[in-house]
Parts: structure tokens; sequence; C-alpha cells
């Protein structure tokens, strides 16, 4: 990749200018790339309800500035207000301001927030998260295990800068829906809750020890991925031209619930209590379908089971009555709407359309008092999603791993982006 | 109280006893500990499984000196690719198991848990390798509770979960495997499925050993006369067919269910009293009262096998019946290969060295499946007992060569006493026999 203008003004403004300046000069760049395609579009209904991110100037350390964006996220979703904090960073309000309407292509947007966050990086960081888009190993090389256990490539959260740092979340924010990153920021966030505790032996957990990728070359035409991920929560997001897609991704957590600064966290706590709202409006016969085993059974196609499809078991949605089909769709909204709500809504109108093909199927209790854990699974000809309370290492219901898949279109194949 | 009646009070209650023994830890220990998965991609000849194991469930299934520590690395891994061997079998539609090859075993610690995963190629041997039951017990068969959820890629990459293995349901079946089964498979899969099982053989034959001679008190006395043998023989084998054929219809219609594990012990102890039988006289005249005593508990397990193909409850009283013809058959052909150097050994072995011989190995083997069915060791016998079940033609050719080496050797020693054989008629067969081998 050559060095662009802002490259060269960045790096410029990094050699010179103390520290503060830097981030005002990085700002102001971010601010005109994503300007340019707001401007040029000629939209002015921009919206101001957006997720703010308030990545603080004034955070000292990398891990808080996640902690600090996962509380934020976390206590709008659960109180509802919206902009809960103060945007004083004229880069995160621009992000804000431009990744969320509805009506127009998000792909600028997002082609903008990758390039930015490569401005703010040094030649070799740029050097390490850079791949060639044919590299089809890294396209694939993720993985729900911790650091230890697996070996991920590009640069490590932790390692980069508080500019790079920033830069990566407005990336997420530009991928993602106002839900989708603050879920994802609840799950990534959990990392550290763990860490906390603990809970894992000799093996290194927290919100640190998450990687970038970038696979391809940001571009509003040509297709390109990238890769952020770690333990228990990774998105893979593959763009070409207007089309996204963020399968496979791993949404999973543990602690399923734990406490930062004060709010309590539950990242997939809607998911599972929708789940549980399906399940409980079914009758026996229907149960009877939907329920295949009573115990806990784990990811049938996560990690490393890329390219495949999954046979039709459970309870079709055509089985299902309008009111019950709803819940079906509110469950699978979460997953079909962590894209951002441009995409997302093409992705959920395909969805709908099949979902008399849809089927849930169920492991485990059927009883949420129970406190076992459960398993559900989702899967229909566009989708896949999995959930799975993992019995290992504590109890079910506090550790999940989960899956979201579309069997035509992992990777982008439906659009060409696919692993060749 | 006649020495008879006290003996047959003595194995009653120690069958009793067996029972108890068995049964009620079984029924006790209900806690369930991490569960394990079978991953089976099905490719062009044949399977290609990832099985996953927990090892503080593995560990509560082996006993403890199987745990680890306490043996190397390698002896370790290779008791629970025996083990896994074990209690995996997959039958095609041909009725006959496919040959697993076991491979890359890893064991690994995840997140604070340890597991074994190990990879098993599953040879179909020419069968359709989407068309399978499966049946996979390890770990379940010995802790409550335990399951495996069996996953199931196909040839397409359509990947589904058909089933969990557990307690109950041990056997799974894929593809349209056994929806086609007619009498003629059954028959096959009765025959082949007893000559699979050494157990049902060896209980067989140790039983038969004695047939020539007759109980005198509590010896043999030696008195071998062929017609008498026949009738003995027939005798025992059909005291055994009914004796079977009882339990393997109640339990194929349902009417009875006795978990396996219980019927595996009872079995292995039933070669045990055969065995005791050939060297004492338990029971003066007694061996088809043990046939079919035993041949009740036999039944269970080839009930077993019925499950194991996966035909259990869609069993015509037809197919039923084609199955037992099965396992008569091969019965029958087990007995006519044997028999005629049995009773040639019997004639010469007056003094019944051979025949305590052969009941001591047999009451060996009877001990390792008792101890291994009880999960106290490891089958310490299997590879012998493959061996031997895999080559039945070279068991009876080799004792057929005892026969003739043993025959030849008094011949030469004792014939100017010979006058062993006080029936001419009995006589001749014999010889002919001899001279022709």
């Amino acid at each position: 990749m050559h060095p662009t203008l802002h490259d060269r003004i960045t790096r410029r403004a990094r050699r010179h200018l103390p520290a503060g300046a830097r981030r005002a000069a990085t700002a102001g760049t971010m601010a005109a790339l994503l300007l340019v395609p707001a401007a040029c579009s000629g939209d002015d209904t921009v919206s101001t309800s957006a997720t703010t991110v308030d990545v603080s100037a004034d955070a000292s350390s990398a891990t808080s500035a996640a902690a600090t964006v996962a509380t934020t996220a976390a206590t709008e979703a659960t109180t509802g207000t919206a902009a809960a904090t103060t945007a004083a960073d004229a880069t995160a309000t621009t992000a804000a301001a431009t990744s969320t309407s509805t009506s127009e292509d998000a792909t600028p947007a997002i082609v903008a927030a990758a390039n930015a966050f490569l401005t703010s990086l040094t030649d070799e960081e740029r050097d390490a998260v850079l791949f060639d888009f044919g590299d089809t190993e890294q396209r694939q090389q993720w993985s729900n295990l911790p650091e230890g256990l697996y070996t991920r490539d590009g640069l490590m959260w932790g390692n980069l800068d508080e500019d790079s740092q920033q830069a990566w979340l407005g990336v997420l924010q530009a991928i993602l829906s106002d839900e989708g990153y603050t879920q994802v920021l609840g799950e990534w966030g959990a990392d550290d809750a763990l860490a906390a505790t603990d809970g894992g032996g000799n093996l290194v957990f927290g919100t640190d020890y998450y990687w970038v990728a970038i696979i391809g070359e940001p571009s509003e035409t040509e297709p390109w991925q990238f890769q952020f991920g770690g333990h228990h929560v990774t998105v893979n997001a593959t763009i070409q031209g207007p089309d996204v897609s963020v399968t496979p991704s791993f949404i999973g957590v543990q602690p399923a619930l734990y406490d930062s600064e004060g709010n309590e966290i539950r990242p997939l706590g809607t998911i599972e209590d929708d789940a549980y709202a399906l399940l409980g409006s079914l009758d026996d016969t229907q149960l009877s379908s939907a329920v295949l085993g009573d115990t806990l059974i784990d990811l049938v196609v996560g990690p490393g089971q890329d390219g495949k499809t999954v046979e039709a078991q459970g309870i079709a949605g055509a089985d299902l009555s309008a009111e019950q089909q709803q819940l079906l769709l509110t469950l699978i909204a979460h997953y079909g709407g962590l894209v951002n709500e441009e995409d997302a809504s093409a992705r959920m109108a395909q969805l709908e359309a099949d979902l008399a093909d849809t089927y849930f199927a169920w492991y485990g209790p059927t009883d949420p008092s129970d406190g076992s854990g459960i398993y559900f699974r989702v899967s229909g000809p566009y989708i896949v999603i999995e959930y799975s309370g993992q019995e290992m290492g504590g109890a079910a219901t506090d550790h999940i791993h989960g899956i979201y898949r579309d069997p035509t279109n992992d990777y982008g194949a439906a659009f060409g982006a696919g692993l060749s | 109280m006649t020495d008879g009646r006290r003996v047959r009070a003595a194995l009653a209650a120690l069958t009793l006893t067996l029972v108890a023994w068995v049964v009620l830890p079984a029924t006790a220990s209900a806690h369930t500990l991490d569960s394990s998965s079978v991953r089976i991609v099905v490719g062009d000849t044949g399977l290609d499984g990832t099985i996953s194991l927990a090892v503080a469930a593995l560990d509560a299934a082996f006993d403890a000196d199987r745990r680890s520590g306490a043996v190397s690395a390698d002896a370790y891994e290779a008791e629970v690719l025996a083990y896994v061997d074990e209690h995996l079998i997959v039958v095609g539609s041909g009725g006959e198991a496919w040959v697993e090859t076991y491979s890359n075993f890893v064991r690994q610690t995840t997140e604070g848990i340890e597991t074994i995963t190990v990879d098993v190629a599953i040879d179909a041997g020419g069968d359709d390798p989407a068309d399978f039951a499966i049946t996979y017990d390890a770990i379940i068969e010995a802790v409550g509770g335990h399951d495996a959820v069996l996953v199931l890629e196909s040839a397409g990459g359509v990947v589904s979960t058909p089933g969990v293995f557990s307690t109950s349901e041990s056997t799974l079946t894929i593809g349209e495997h056994a929806t086609s089964v007619g009498a003629i498979d059954m028959v096959r899969f009765g025959f082949h499925h007893v000559l699979d099982g050494a157990d049902h053989l060896l209980f067989l034959v140790t039983l038969l050993l004695p047939a020539p001679l007759i109980a005198a008190g509590r010896r043999w006395r030696h008195e071998p006369k062929l017609g008498r043998s026949v009738r003995r023989v027939v005798h025992v084998v059909t005291a055994f067919t009914v004796g079977h054929s009882i339990t393997l219809v109640a339990s194929a219609l349902g009417w009875v269910d006795v978990p396996s594990r219980p019927v595996e012990v009872l079995i292995a102890a039933s070669v045990a009293v055969s065995a005791v039988h050939a060297i004492r006289p338990i029971v003066r005249g007694g061996e088809p009262a043990i046939a079919v005593t035993f041949g009740l508990v036999h039944g269970l397990a080839f009930a077993g096998i019925l499950r194991d193909l996966g035909l259990d409850g869609r069993t015509s009283l037809l197919a039923l019946f084609a199955f037992n013809l099965g396992i008569e058959l091969a019965q029958l052909a087990v007995t006519a290969c044997l028999f005629p150097s049995l009773h040639l050994i019997a004639i010469r072995d007056r003094a019944g060295v051979l025949r305590t011989a052969a009941a001591v190995i047999a009451l060996a083997a009877s001990i390792a499946w008792m101890l291994d069915r009880l999960g106290v060791l490891s089958n310490p016998i299997a590879p012998i007992e493959q061996a031997l079940v895999e080559h039945p033609g070279r068991v009876v050719l080799a004792l057929a060569a005892i026969a003739v080496a043993v025959t030849a050797s008094s011949t030469r020693h004792f014939r100017p006493t010979a006058p062993v054989i006080d029936d001419v008629e009995d006589a001749e067969p014999v010889a002919m026999l001899a001279e022709r081998v």
C-alpha cells in the first residue's frame, strides 16, 4: 500500500507534535475522511441518536479505554438512554454521526474508518495488520480459544496505541449496528471480568488479547475482510462494494453476567431471554419437535467448520403460529441485526422471507429455573445460529459459545468474495 | 439334601449375588460429568471420526490403576484407544462390523478441562458409507448420566445431530440402515454375530467338553461312546436354544428390559460355570440344565445384538425367527466342526488332562471377561480373543491337529491296551477321521 497524503500528514504530525496535537491531527484527518463521503452523498439527515463512542481522550491505558467503551455502551443498552455520555472527541462524534443512516450505503463509512485506522498505525504495524485478500488461511484464522491455546495474526489490541484503538472502535462502529456494537463490546469486556477472577488457570484472558487483521485493502469496490477477535468474540466482516457480510462470527461470553464500574452487564441476556420466550410459547406437540435432547451439546459448526450447511432439525417456522414466528424473528434479529442498520435491512428481509423454512432446535432443560444452561440452534437456507452453554470451566449458564453463519454467504461467498 | 440339590442351590445363590453385585452400584452412581462427543464425517469409502472424551469422566469410567500417572503415557494411550475401540461399533448394511483404525491421540487442557481426542478411520468395506448403525457407549456404560452427542457430517458437508448416545440409547442408525433388512439378512446377522462373540461360543464348547463322559459323583468317569455323546450334544444345544430363544423374544419385543452390563458379566460367569463343570461335574447330567439356565442370559445379549444393529423395536416375529435361526446355524456349525475333535481327544485323554487344561483356559478367559466387564481391568486376553474369533478356521484345524496328535501318540503307546472304545460302531468314524486328517 502506498502511503497516502493522510498517511504522510499523520506521520509528520507524529514526529513533530506533542501527543495532544497528534491526536488532534489524527482526528482531523479522520473527520475529513468521514465527512467527504457524507457530503458527497448529499445526505444531510444525519442521525443524532447514534451510540456515542466516548473513547475518552484522557483514558490512560488501553484496557481502561476498552472498559469505558464497554460500560458506556452497556449502560445505554440497559437504561435505554441514547448518547449517555458527552462526546468531546471530534473523531468519535463524527464517526457516530455518519455510521447510522439506514438509507445510505454504509460501505464508504466503513472504508473510511478502516483507512483512518490504517493511517493511525506505524509502518511496521501496518505491515503486520495487512494481509493479501488471497490469503485464505488468514481469512479463516480465527477461533474462540483464548490466547495461549491459539495463535492469531495481525495486531494485538493491547499493543495498539490509544489513537489506533480509538480508530479501530470507529471501524467496529461503522460495520455494526448500535445493538451489535454494544453486544460485541459487552462480550469483549467480559474477558476482563474473567481475567479478574482468574477463572482460566494459566491461560491469558482479558480485552488486551484481541487481535485485528485486515485482509485485502479497504476499498469501496474491491473485496476485503477484517477480523477482530479473541476469546469468546470474533467478528469477521467481508465487504465488497455495497455488500457487507458479518458471517461467520463467534458470539460468546464468559462470565455471562458481570459488573463493570457499577453496571451489571449481560451481553447475551436478551438473546437467551428471547430464546426462552420462543421455547415457552410452544405447545407440547411443538416442543416434541423442537427439543432434541435433554443435555447440552457443543457447537456443531463452530470455528474451523467453514463451508458446511446444517440439516433442518427441530421445529420449522411453518409449524409456528404468527405470534411464535414473530418470536423467532425477534430472536433471529439479534444476529441478523448485528450488522449496521443499512445492511441489516436487506439481511433481515432475506431472513424473514425464509422464516417458514427456518428451524428452531433445542437441547437441554426447558425450564429457565433449572439453571443448567441451554443450547439452541436456528437453521435456515441463509442462516445458522448456535448458542451453547459450556459445561467446561464453570456453570453452563455463565459460559456461552455461539456462532452466527450464513451457509450461502460466509466470508461474502454470495457476492463473490468467498474463500477461493 | 443331595449333593446335586445343594450344588444347584449354591449355583442359584451365586447367580443372585452376581446380579445384585452388578446391578446395584450401576443404579446408585448417577452423577453427570462433562459429556463426550462423536463427530463422524461420511467419506467415499468409509467414515472419518473424531471422538472427544473428558478425562475426568474417563477416569471415573476407568479403574484407579488405569488412571493417568499410574502408567506410562504410551500405555495410557493404548488403554484409551483399546477402550474406545471396544465401545464403538459401526455395522454396515451388509451386517458386518466395519474395521476401525485409530490415530492422532491428543490430550489437552482447554479452559481448565482436560480432554482427549482420538481420530478413527472406519472402513466401510464396500458397503454404502452413508448407511450404518453406530453403537457407542464408552464412559456411558460406566458413569451414570454421561452421554455423547453424535455429530454427523454428510459427504456434501451437511451437518446434523442425529442423536445422543446415552444409557438408554447406545445405538443410532444413519441412512436407510435396517429398514430394508429381510429374513435372509436376519439369518446372516444371527449367524455372524454369534461367531463374532467369543463368549457365547466358549460357553457352548466348554459345556460340550464332558459330553463323552459320565458324571460319577464328583468326578467324570471315562466312558466315551459316540452315540451317547451325540445325544448329549443334541440335548445341550437344544437346551441352550430354548433358553436363549425365550429371552431373545421377550427382550426384542420389549417385555423385559435388562441393562446390558450385568448381562455381559453373567455371560462371562456362565463360561466359568461350564468350565468348572468340565473339570468336576457340578450337576450330574446337568449340562442341559446349565445350558437352559444360562441360555436365558445369552438370549438377553442376542437381543442386545439386535439393538446394536438398530433393529430393536421394529422387529417382526418372522425377523426374530430368522435371526434366531442364524444363531442356531452358527451353533450347529461350531459344534459340527469341533465335536469330532473333542470326541477324539476324549477317547484318548483318559486322565482328562487336556479337558482340564481346556477348562482352565476357559475359566481364565471367563475371569478376564468378568473383571473387564466389571470395570476392574481391561481385558488382557482381548488380542488373543480377537485373533481366535477372526480365524475360526484355524481354531478348528488346530483342535483337529491336537486330536490327531493325541490319537496318534496314544495309539502308539497304548495300542496293546487299546480297547478304550468298547463300541465298534462308534470306533469306525473315529478311526476314519483320524486317517483322513
